[in-house]
């Protein structure tokens, strides 16, 4: 047998004491991986939603405040809708400091044949719009047609392409990036798709609205404000002079979930911290006590020959060895029961959540298993020294 | 005759094959009936889950009887069947339109992350028992 396979042989022979110690370094690697990667993803879905939002301020009906959350429709993706004259755009333009506008309309289908729950539907218009086409862009760049649907991500794919509503079927010409947002579980038509929507629901007896407006109706205007201008200035503006609306800015949407999200943040960082220092100090102790028990082993090894660095290289390679395999193995399970759990996770904290890219998981991987063996390394490193120092006199006259 | 020893493996297995079987009935169960009583594509998929987690438990009930080759023939067998089970639901059996429904977010990563463990397992029982043998 070879010296440099001593540490396998020593792993394998004391199973107990082995098992013992992967215990505790799979907990310290899962604890790192799963929170780093909790943590990072909450961050990536309130940038996603962000992102979504584009537009400074979301000019909804007045009757329609309460309804206009980031929470409600862009994290939740609410069923929701309501209406105004599309006589506010003129309006809107009208005001100072406006650099760009755009109309959307929402609607909602009924429960469909195959699920309970009903699909939000918006529609916007591809001349002018800001938000939702910069987004839409990266999963299509042909023209949405009238008569054409885009899906959101956790929307299911038909076979035939196809989905129906409103008794009529419609085409699917794409299925969007996920965004870790409500806006997920959303499909995205032209307004005049939309209005064929709303016209084949009411052939079908699907009342949605009581009101009618001669020029055409709106659900709200997505407000873009010119540089060099402030947004609070340009809402109140908008307060005032268009009447029975509401003017809702896009920063205090956000704020209340950015400061939940700095909560929980705030509380998953202090248990992985936790977990890790508690770990950390188990396995300087455990691994003190273990290679103070190996005394008389390594003093037969030192009599045979080997060097005091041979000794310490030994116990380091065991441990390294050993906080390897536990850092794969903590690295896998945190990956198989947060990945997959990924929407469970979602709808639990009820925050945006979207998992990184899969390049930042890999440096994730490296990093957590550099830290696992680093770890690892740190709890020998002492025993190490000290056993190496011993006198194998000494310690063989003991026995 | 050959020596017939339990192993942590098969307990494992074991507790594996009942959360699939058990768990999918009771606990990461998908979406319920509709109003008009009928089932949702989804309940089928469960079905099929828990036929598969039965037979797991049987397989596994049998491996405390035999010997180490006949466990190894087992687990391989486990190693293919378990692949199966993760593809029923939404590859094999289609699941409800929204992925936020209870099927697509609860059943379905259940049963990928049992399924993976008894694949993960059995292979470290295969590897085992042919390191075995060599040596």
């Amino acid at each position: 047998m070879k010296f440099s396979t001593l540490p396998v042989v020593n792993i394998l022979g004391r199973k107990g004491r082995s098992i013992t110690l992967l215990v505790f370094s799979i907990i310290l690697s899962f604890s790192i991986f799963g929170g780093a990667l909790i943590l990072l993803s909450l961050r990536s879905g309130l940038s996603s939603l962000e992102a979504r939002l584009g537009a400074d301020i979301i000019v909804v009906p007045y009757e329609a405040r309460t309804k206009v959350s980031a929470d409600t429709i862009l994290n939740q993706g609410n069923r929701t809708y309501f209406y105004m004259s599309q006589n506010t755009i003129k309006k809107l333009s009208e005001i100072e400091g406006i650099e760009k506008i755009s109309p959307q309309i929402y609607f909602c289908t009924m429960n469909a044949g195959c699920c309970a729950i009903s699909l939000q539907l918006i529609g916007f218009d591809p001349k002018t719009d800001f938000t939702i086409q910069p987004w839409v862009r990266e999963s299509f760049k042909g023209n949405l047609e009238t008569g054409d649907i885009l899906i959101g991500s956790k929307v299911s794919l038909s076979a035939n392409r196809k989905l129906k509503f409103f008794d009529k079927l419609w085409n699917i010409a794409a299925q969007l990036e996920e965004t870790g947002t409500g806006l997920d579980n959303a499909v995205f038509a032209n307004i005049e798709t939309i209005q064929l929507m709303m016209e084949a629901a009411d052939k079908i007896g699907w009342s949605f609205t009581d009101k009618k407006y001669s020029d055409g109706m709106i659900s709200s205007v997505m407000v873009k404000v010119a540089d060099g201008y402030d947004i609070d200035n340009v809402a109140s503006l908008i307060q005032r002079r268009v009447r029975k609306t509401q003017a809702v800015k896009s920063k205090s949407m956000t704020s209340g979930i950015a400061s939940s999200l700095a909560s929980v943040s705030k509380i998953i960082g202090i248990l992985t911290i936790i977990v890790w220092i508690l770990c950390l100090g188990i396995l300087i102790v455990v691994t003190s006590l273990i290679i103070g028990e190996r005394k008389k082993e390594f003093a037969v090894l030192r009599v045979m020959g080997a060097s005091k660095k041979k000794i310490e290289h030994l116990v380091m390679g065991e441990s390294i060895l050993l906080n390897l395999a536990g850092g794969i193995a903590g690295i896998f399970l945190a990956v198989l029961f947060i990945v997959p759990f990924h929407n469970l996770i979602k709808t639990a904290i009820g925050l945006p959540f979207l998992l990184p890219d899969l390049g930042i998981i890999i440096l994730m991987i490296c990093s957590t298993l550099l830290l696992s063996v680093l770890c690892g390394c740190i709890a020998s490193f002492y025993a190490a020294r000290q056993i190496a120092k011993a006198d194998t006199g000494t310690i063989i006259r003991e026995s | 005759m050959k020596k017939k020893s339990i192993s942590i493996i098969d307990v494992l297995l074991s507790f594996a094959a009942v959360a699939l079987c058990f768990g999918t009935v009771f606990i990461f169960h998908p979406c319920g009936p509709k109003p008009d009583g009928s089932w949702m594509l989804c309940h089928w998929a469960e079905r099929v889950i828990v036929a598969m987690g039965a037979a797991f438990f049987a397989l596994c009930a049998v491996r405390f009887f035999v010997s180490q080759s006949i466990k190894t023939g087992i687990s391989i067998c486990f190693i293919a069947f378990s692949i199966i089970t993760m593809l029923v639901p939404g590859v094999l059996i289609n699941l409800c339109m929204m992925h936020s429904m209870r099927c697509w977010t609860v059943m379905k990563p259940a049963v990928t992350v049992i399924s993976i463990l008894i694949a993960v397992l059995s292979s470290i029982d295969v590897i085992i028992s042919i390191v075995k043998k060599d040596s």
